[in-house]
């Protein structure tokens, strides 16, 4: 009998220790700064002007791939190209660059001759974990939930470091400039 | 009122500008496009990088006769002697060697000799080296360009309410007092985190050799050696101030002399 309550016992803890984790992972304040730039349109046109454009998406091969990636040395994560196409074969396309802890959302504008005519950021987001130190800070967040703790742009305005580097971007423009060197050239 | 923000990669890092103000969002998507025409035209004359630029040519000629500078380069060397003579040479653009020898930055086939900024000679947009140095200003032109691309969207258009150039950290922002700034700063363990401050003045800017960039180095003009790790944040009233005197606040010798002569604090963060 008192086997059995100690079993019965134990399990309810164990039950009230994980919902004591999971709300311990849940309000962890991670925290994330993001920005919109512009918009798919936006961005194309800043780029592009008024040129009109047409959606040609591509899926790339496991060839062209392994080609692009060869030819850039960056890893092609996504094998589906959100591509739109002029008459005059100027290109447009869509992607996402990922780096350590920024995730960019980003147009690039391709002439026919294969040039870069243009990289816009359309929304970029930076993730700090916790790693964030204010006392005044912490006591504005007091008893709040976690949601205020996510909407970091609010309270700051900027951010001031010299670690925001343009590499997984840059990296990013030369797979999609090989890309069209090896597959929309063609197309 | 309409906000208007772009951002694209530039002066090696990502550059946004944004905007704010009782104007259509055309007309203000026309002022950040002359803003960012400014900043390329700086970055294709002041960049060490590009081999074309108006910098190498000058590297290349000024040992053997006076060249000629725009006056984009002839107010940023100006600025650059002048820190130079206030700091006994701890700030120095001369340094680019030791950068180039330990493949850092590309050589472009230049020689240096162990000469320093004295070497430098300006006399109007005139500029003569009397020793062999190559000039980097890699550590003031990114902030002399958001000041000019902040300057241009001033003289655009006055009454905006908010400006804000913003070249990888080192910002100028119009609308500053009463604002929050995150200052990025290493972590023991690597990585970054942040560390939100008041602003203290118009412009902001902060070094972190070492960090997140494996090429960003800080060459200490006194041993010539380079160094990573430490890390500066600097509010002054132009971001080429800024900019510029992270470096000295790096080596520890911003002193309130100093940072009164341009006006200039020393971010504090956690004080």
């Amino acid at each position: 009998m008192t086997k059995r309550s100690d079993a019965f016992d134990r399990r309810r803890f164990l039950r009230g220790g994980s919902v004591l984790l999971a709300a311990g992972l849940v309000w962890q304040p991670k925290l994330a700064w993001s920005k919109t730039y512009a918009s798919a349109d936006e961005a194309r046109r800043a780029i592009w002007g008024d040129k009109a454009f047409r959606p040609a998406p591509i899926e790339l091969t496991k060839d062209q791939m392994k080609a692009i990636k060869k030819a850039s040395n960056v890893r092609v994560r996504n094998g589906k190209l959100n591509a739109f196409r002029a008459d005059d074969g100027s290109w447009f396309i869509l992607d996402q660059v990922i780096g350590k802890h920024e995730y960019i959302d980003i147009g690039v504008g391709i002439g026919a001759d294969g040039a870069v005519a243009g990289v816009e950021v359309l929304e970029y987001r930076e993730s700090y974990g916790h790693e964030i130190i204010h006392p005044n800070w912490r006591a504005q967040f007091k008893g709040r939930g976690p949601q205020e703790r996510l909407e970091l742009n609010k309270q700051i305005q900027n951010i001031s470091g010299a670690t925001l580097s343009c590499r997984h971007v840059t990296d990013g423009v030369n797979r999609l400039a090989q890309t069209w060197d090896i597959v929309l050239k063609a197309v | 009122m309409a906000v208007f923000r772009r951002m694209t990669p530039m002066l090696g890092t990502m550059v946004e500008v944004e905007l704010e103000g009782d104007a259509s969002e055309g007309a203000l998507a026309e002022v950040a496009a002359r803003a960012f025409a400014r900043m390329a035209a700086i970055q294709a004359r002041l960049s060490w990088h590009d081999e074309r630029s108006e910098l190498t040519a000058l590297n290349r000629a000024a040992r053997r006769a006076a060249v000629t500078v725009s006056d984009d380069m002839a107010r940023v060397l100006r600025a650059a002697l002048a820190l130079s003579a206030h700091t006994d040479g701890l700030y120095d653009v001369t340094v680019a060697p030791a950068l180039f020898r330990a493949g850092h930055l590309p050589d472009h086939g230049l020689t240096a000799s162990r000469a320093n900024w004295a070497a430098i000679r300006l006399d109007g947009n005139a500029v003569t080296f009397t020793h062999d140095v190559a000039i980097d200003l890699g550590g003031i032109a990114k902030g002399y360009a958001v000041d000019a691309a902040y300057d241009v969207i001033t003289a655009a258009a006055p009454e905006l309410r908010d400006a804000c150039v913003n070249a990888g950290g080192d910002l100028r922002r119009k609308a500053w007092t009463d604002r929050q700034v995150g200052l990025r700063r290493p972590r023991r363990w690597g990585g970054t985190r942040l560390v939100a401050h008041r602003m203290l003045g118009a412009a902001v800017a902060t070094s972190a050799p070492g960090r997140g960039s494996p090429s960003s180095r800080w060459i200490d003009p006194r041993t010539g050696r380079r160094r990573r790790g430490g890390a500066a944040s600097v509010f002054a009233p132009t971001c080429m101030a800024a900019d510029a005197l992270t470096k000295v606040a790096l080596a520890g010798a911003a002193t309130p002399d100093l940072l009164d002569r341009y006006g200039a604090r020393v971010a504090r963060p956690g004080a």
